[in-house]
């Protein structure tokens, strides 16, 4: 009906005239994917068996084809695909750059290694409840906001892995569970909305919302006037979201709440979209603002993540709660890496936040594996786990050296780039910062295994592990599996850095250089 | 027109931001959805406000005109509070609901009572062992 209106009118500009090619379905691959196996679950709800084989296949069709799209952005640079006919200022895009797909590509491998933890721990009871329908949702809200070009659509994204959140946080329904479910409902909801506030004004400013062409439209710009305030309210949303200094409090509030597995992608995931947010909207739509003080401030913000993350660490008993916290201190690593602004600031940031969904991930599936023996993650009852499981007690220790920082290990890295970073850009409190926090998580994490697996057997813990041992079942043995994938695929990034370096540092040019981005969405409309 | 409806959103802000500052899980529903509806305005302000000219175009016509004018109403600022308004609505329900299970469950709707995740005082870890 359009075409036929539009007869005689020129729409090559605004239209698309042939068809897309096969190819580029790859990018919405990682979204549709999920997407579509989750709809086959819920039709099949009742069926709980058939659950996480379905979820298997679907998220290692996710994995694969996330790897061929790296591999084609790798060789091609960024890659771009429209739908519903309409081209780039009008339509909405789909636009994989190497930040983006770096990112599906972990988040996925991720959620994979839940999936496989969950199927020993969620019961025939919550996959009714639709436990794995929503974790499919919340890859395909994640992946959706990594892989998008428009920033209206970047705000659907986040709506719908937010929603998935909510049902995955409250499933189980304990009263504690609800506590923590209201402070993370309430806040999360409260940065969305200021989000599409920031969306709306962007909007009324420039009248388009691809942000593609937000660059071209805004790049010119000084940073002065209603800009400001456009960014002073995506970086307040933003920062929420990733759960960055003055407002980080309902993260330790809630993430200790829910099921175990819920904690881990949680953890994994969640805040690092913040943080991707942050990035592209600072870098690709936002004026270069490497020295507004706007980044001083995201600069400050980011040391005051990392101190107050890693004091919280060291007085929590709660393992959830600490790792809770050493999760909000890694989020300042990354804030400190975007204030910079330089090549190697962010490409440490973009190795450390694959770093930290990884290693993020495994610490909170390793407190799992350890609650289901020892029925308890309170430090006050919790010991003698290295007697009784060496091997557990092996990758705990491992994952603690990742997390500070020790030479081989992934924390190393970019921690070093940072630091070499912050000297010559002489950001001494940066510097002064990330040792601070590095040296505060190992005490943290230390007396964690000292107190926890270390000590020997205390009386306290005797009920609550005479309790767990009682329902203990062979399937248990099932959860080391995905521990251990992360832990060897954090360690093969730490022995050999340079593959993920290569991939970061031309994800960083990518970012700092948006020619390609816009070229490839804008195309010949250029 | 748009200073009229600015100060009305500014009104709805206000509103919400007040509300959610109370310790009262009603309040704070309430201010959610306040919070809600001053955006859809807000952005609906944000892409200019026409009166009298729907963005149709007639039937044999290339452009659209209405009595004269060749401005037409923006439909993309429409579109988008269609979707804000479903999205915000569906988590309002969400919300909604699980406050009055919190309610249930914890038996108040005080905030700052609600410390069942985050105990007031808490044990510290032994010096040593």
């Amino acid at each position: 009906m359009l075409i036929a209106a539009l007869e005689g009118v020129n729409t090559k500009g605004a239209m698309l005239g042939d068809p897309t090619p096969v190819i580029n379905w790859l990018i919405v691959a990682p979204v549709i994917i999920p997407l579509f196996a989750a709809a086959i679950l819920i039709i099949f709800r009742r069926s709980v068996g058939l659950h996480p084989f379905v979820v298997m296949i679907a998220v290692a069709a996710t994995i694969l084809t996330s790897f061929m799209l790296l591999m084609r952005v790798k060789e091609l640079g960024p890659q771009a695909m429209t739908m519903g006919n309409w081209l780039a200022p009008f339509g909405i895009t789909f636009t994989a750059d190497l930040l983006g797909v770096i990112l599906t590509l972990t988040s996925s491998v991720v959620v994979l290694c839940v999936a496989l933890y969950a199927m020993g721990d969620i019961s025939g009871r919550e996959r009714r409840f639709g436990f794995y329908p929503l974790l499919l949702t919340l890859l395909v809200g994640v992946n959706g906001a990594f892989l998008t070009g428009d920033i209206f659509n970047l705000y659907v994204w986040f709506e719908v892995f937010l929603i998935s959140s909510f049902g995955l946080i409250v499933l189980g329904g304990e009263a504690k569970q609800l506590d923590g479910a209201v402070k993370y409902c309430f806040l999360n909801l409260i940065a969305t909305t200021l989000f599409l506030v920031a969306t709306g004004y962007l909007y009324g400013l420039y009248g388009t919302l691809s942000m593609a062409d937000l660059s071209k439209v805004v790049g010119a710009k000084a940073f002065e006037g209603p800009l400001v305030i456009v960014s002073i309210l995506f970086l307040v949303a933003f920062a929420m979201k990733a759960a960055a200094f003055p407002l980080y409090f309902w993260l330790p509030a809630s993430y200790h709440t829910p099921k175990i597995v819920v904690s881990a992608v949680f953890a994994g995931l969640l805040t690092k979209v913040g943080i991707y947010a942050l990035m592209r909207t600072f870098t690709i739509i936002l004026p270069p603002a490497g020295d507004s003080w706007l980044m001083d401030v995201v600069f400050y913000v980011g040391i005051a993540t990392m101190i107050c993350g890693a004091l919280g660490a060291l007085v929590q008993t709660d393992l959830r709660r600490l790792f809770s916290y050493l999760l909000v201190g890694s989020i300042g690593f990354m804030l400190v890496g975007l204030s910079f602004g330089s090549q190697v600031a962010l490409t440490a940031t973009l190795f450390y936040m694959v770093h930290s969904i990884l290693v993020m991930t495994a610490l909170f599936l390793t407190a799992g594996v350890v609650y289901h023996y020892r029925g308890s993650l309170d430090l006050l009852q919790l010991s003698g786990v290295q007697k009784d499981l060496p091997i557990l007690s092996l990758i705990f220790l491992v994952l603690v050296f990742m997390v500070a920082g020790f030479p081989p290990f992934t924390g190393f890295w970019p921690k070093l780039m940072l630091l070499s970073e912050s000297v010559d850009k002489q950001a001494f409190w940066a510097t002064g910062a990330i040792i601070l926090n590095s040296l505060l998580s190992l005490i943290a994490l230390g007396r964690t295994y000292a107190f926890g697996f270390w000590r020997p057997l205390q009386p306290a813990g005797q009920s609550a592990l005479s309790t767990a041992q009682a329902k203990l079942t062979g399937v248990r043995k099932l959860q080391y599996i995905p521990v251990i994938l992360l832990v060897v695929l954090a360690s093969l990034i730490g022995f050999m850095p340079a593959y993920l370096f290569d991939l970061s540092e031309a994800g960083a040019k990518t970012l700092l250089n948006n020619v390609a981005y816009i070229e490839a969405v804008l195309g010949g409309a250029l | 027109m748009e200073s009229y409806l600015s100060l009305l959103v500014g009104l709805y802000f206000s509103a919400s931001v007040y509300l959610l500052l109370s310790e009262s899980l009603i309040r704070m529903l309430i201010g959610v959805a306040l919070l809600g509806n001053g955006v859809n305005l807000l952005i609906f302000t944000a892409g200019r406000l026409t009166r009298d000219v729907p963005p149709i175009i007639a039937e044999g016509s290339r452009v659209a005109q209405v009595s004269g004018q060749t401005a037409i109403a923006n439909p993309l600022p429409q579109a988008l509070i269609l979707t804000a308004i479903v999205i915000s609505f569906s988590l309002f329900a969400f919300v909604l609901v699980l406050a009055y299970r919190a309610y249930e469950s914890t038996g108040t709707d005080d905030t700052g009572e609600m410390r069942l995740s985050e105990p007031v005082s808490q044990a510290q870890l032994p010096k040593g062992y």
